[in-house]
């Protein structure tokens, strides 16, 4: 591989990503609350839902996911790793999930697992880097282990550590394996890979007794807040890559001419620039989409944003998000839920991995891919105890591996591409 | 069969199910494994109808190699009956190089064995 030096706008768009969030969170509460609430989120269960800043504060929540993301991103650095599309998705996913359920104490664990896993396969880490950062998903496997029962935390503290390495030593060569179960339709795939293997790992502690804690913690409230700050921090991101584009939307319509499956890097295919156009618009119209069903803005739903926003520099656009949201909406006036109950509000926004299935079968599809999801992921949580945070993509690997050979059967020939 | 020999089987798949779409009916391949690399010729007839399609592979194939991307999408590569991974076949090699006339098509690949 041609390693160039890799310090570049994209490395200083993820700083200038990871700065944002310190600086938000130092305006939102005093530095001795922020303390006090980064103390908090580490030291406690960090399962799905936590959102931290119910479980810590505000200030807390943003500056964890500011420091979260900035380590990964000198790590990435370091080990001169240029930023391409998947990249910026899991910078943008690492700091949006941030937000509940990765932090300064449960991620790295899971990294030095990969890493080990690169050592023990004589390999360059940089080869094992995307399932490494996805990977992190399983985070609070190591915070459950370690603050979440009874033992004397110097048992549970190192069998918490433990059982992150583990988990991240095995998460690289699943990723690849369980790729072709969703063909590439689900974008999330190291969150099915997550699911599975919190499926096995949850199955085997439960059957020495131990039950996973439950956690709901969701805040409400906060959306003028945050929505000013979200708004303008993808209104930032547009204005920036329409400037960088030579002030124009040039290109940008290539962009959403592609159906977005794996692999679909728009930085690489169309540019940096249009990319970051598709990112602050994607980001701005997710943002829409919560409050117009009058949702919450809080740690969670910014994640799923975020995590939106990143995946519009690997495969998502406005054409193929949008009718996911659509087909999430038919079912809540179908179903015996309500559009903005929280899951639901989550599996709208994280749904949206589903959207290469709209981006290559058409719209229609991607509604089906929606409604189907909804139904899905309400099931699913149970099977891996909230362990792994990108439950989402969990469900919807296994609604794009059932629905892919259905639409090929009602699909058009080859030569209609 | 190793890893490495299945990914470059992978890519043969590929390219050929991209040349059978771009309407080829005689496609020729040629395969060598020398000591370091895998050089990959494949000569075709084509559909003039389809001759956009041969400027969207030109841009992937030319995609810089990417052994991060590689090791993680590998397996999609000639996996899916109507989508296509050129993309990916792009970060797989580490040269391409593509000629094509009115009437014919030659793209010739090379990757450079599993380094670490």
């Amino acid at each position: 591989m041609n390693k160039k030096m890799v310090f570049d706008s994209k490395y200083m768009f993820g700083i200038a990503l990871s700065v944002a969030q310190i600086l938000f969170g130092l305006t939102q509460n005093s530095l001795d609350e922020i303390y006090s609430g980064l103390i908090s989120i580490i030291t406690q269960p960090s399962s799905l839902v936590t959102d931290y800043i119910g479980l810590g504060n505000m200030g807390a929540a943003f500056v964890n996911s500011g420091l979260v993301t900035l380590i990964c991103i000198f790590m990435l650095y370091m080990l001169k790793q240029s930023l391409n599309g998947p990249f910026i998705a899991a910078i943008f996913t690492i700091s949006g999930f941030a937000l509940f359920g990765k932090n300064l104490f449960n991620v790295w664990f899971i990294l030095l697992g990969a890493y080990g896993y690169s050592r023990f396969k004589k390999e360059k880490f940089n080869k094992f880097l995307i399932p490494a950062l996805f990977g992190t998903a399983l985070a609070p496997a190591v915070s459950e282990i370690a603050f979440g029962n009874s033992l004397p935390l110097t048992l549970s503290l190192p069998l918490g550590m433990i059982c992150g390495i583990l988990l991240g030593f095995i998460i690289p060569p699943l990723g690849s394996s369980l790729i072709n179960v969703h063909h590439g339709f689900n974008l999330y795939n190291i969150g099915f890979t997550a699911g599975m293997t919190g499926l096995i790992f949850v199955s085997i502690i439960r059957s020495f007794g131990y039950v996973p804690t439950a956690q709901f913690i969701w805040t409400t409230g906060n959306n003028v807040i945050l929505g000013i700050y979200v708004f303008g921090l993808f209104s930032t991101i547009l204005i920036v890559g329409f400037l960088l584009n030579g002030k124009s939307f040039k290109n940008y319509k290539n962009l959403l001419d592609y159906s977005g499956r794996l692999i679909t890097d728009f930085i690489q295919l169309e540019g940096f620039s249009v990319s970051l156009i598709n990112v602050g618009i994607t980001g701005i119209i997710s943002t829409l989409y919560i409050l117009m069903i009058n949702g919450d803005l809080n740690g969670p739903t910014i994640g799923g944003i975020f995590t939106i926003a990143g995946f519009a520099a690997f495969g998502k656009h406005p054409k193929n998000i949008l009718p996911i949201f659509l087909g999430v909406f038919i079912g809540s006036l179908l179903k015996i839920f309500a559009i903005n109950d929280p899951a639901i509000q989550l599996a709208a926004l994280f749904g949206t991995a589903l959207a290469p299935i709209a981006g290559e079968y058409g719209w229609h599809w991607g509604v089906v891919a929606g409604f189907v999801h909804s139904s899905v992921v309400l099931n699913v949580g149970y099977l891996h105890g909230g362990l792994n945070l990108y439950n989402n993509g969990f469900a919807a690997g296994l609604a794009a591996a059932v629905l892919i050979p259905i639409i090929e059967m009602f699909g058009k020939d080859d030569d209609d591409r | 069969m190793s890893k490495e020999n299945t990914k470059v089987i992978r890519i043969i798949d590929e390219i050929i199910h991209y040349l059978q779409f771009m309407g080829a009916k005689k496609i020729d391949l040629n395969y060598q494994e020398m000591v370091d690399s895998y050089i990959l010729t494949f000569k075709c007839d084509y559909d003039k109808d389809k001759m956009k399609c041969i400027y969207q592979m030109v841009k992937c194939l030319h995609l810089e190699r990417q052994e991060e991307m590689e090791d993680t999408f590998w397996a999609l590569a000639g996996e899916h009956v109507r989508n296509q991974e050129l993309a990916l076949v792009g970060m797989m090699t580490d040269d391409a190089k593509i000629y094509f006339d009115d009437d014919r098509i030659e793209i010739m690949l090379e990757r450079v064995k599993h380094t670490r």
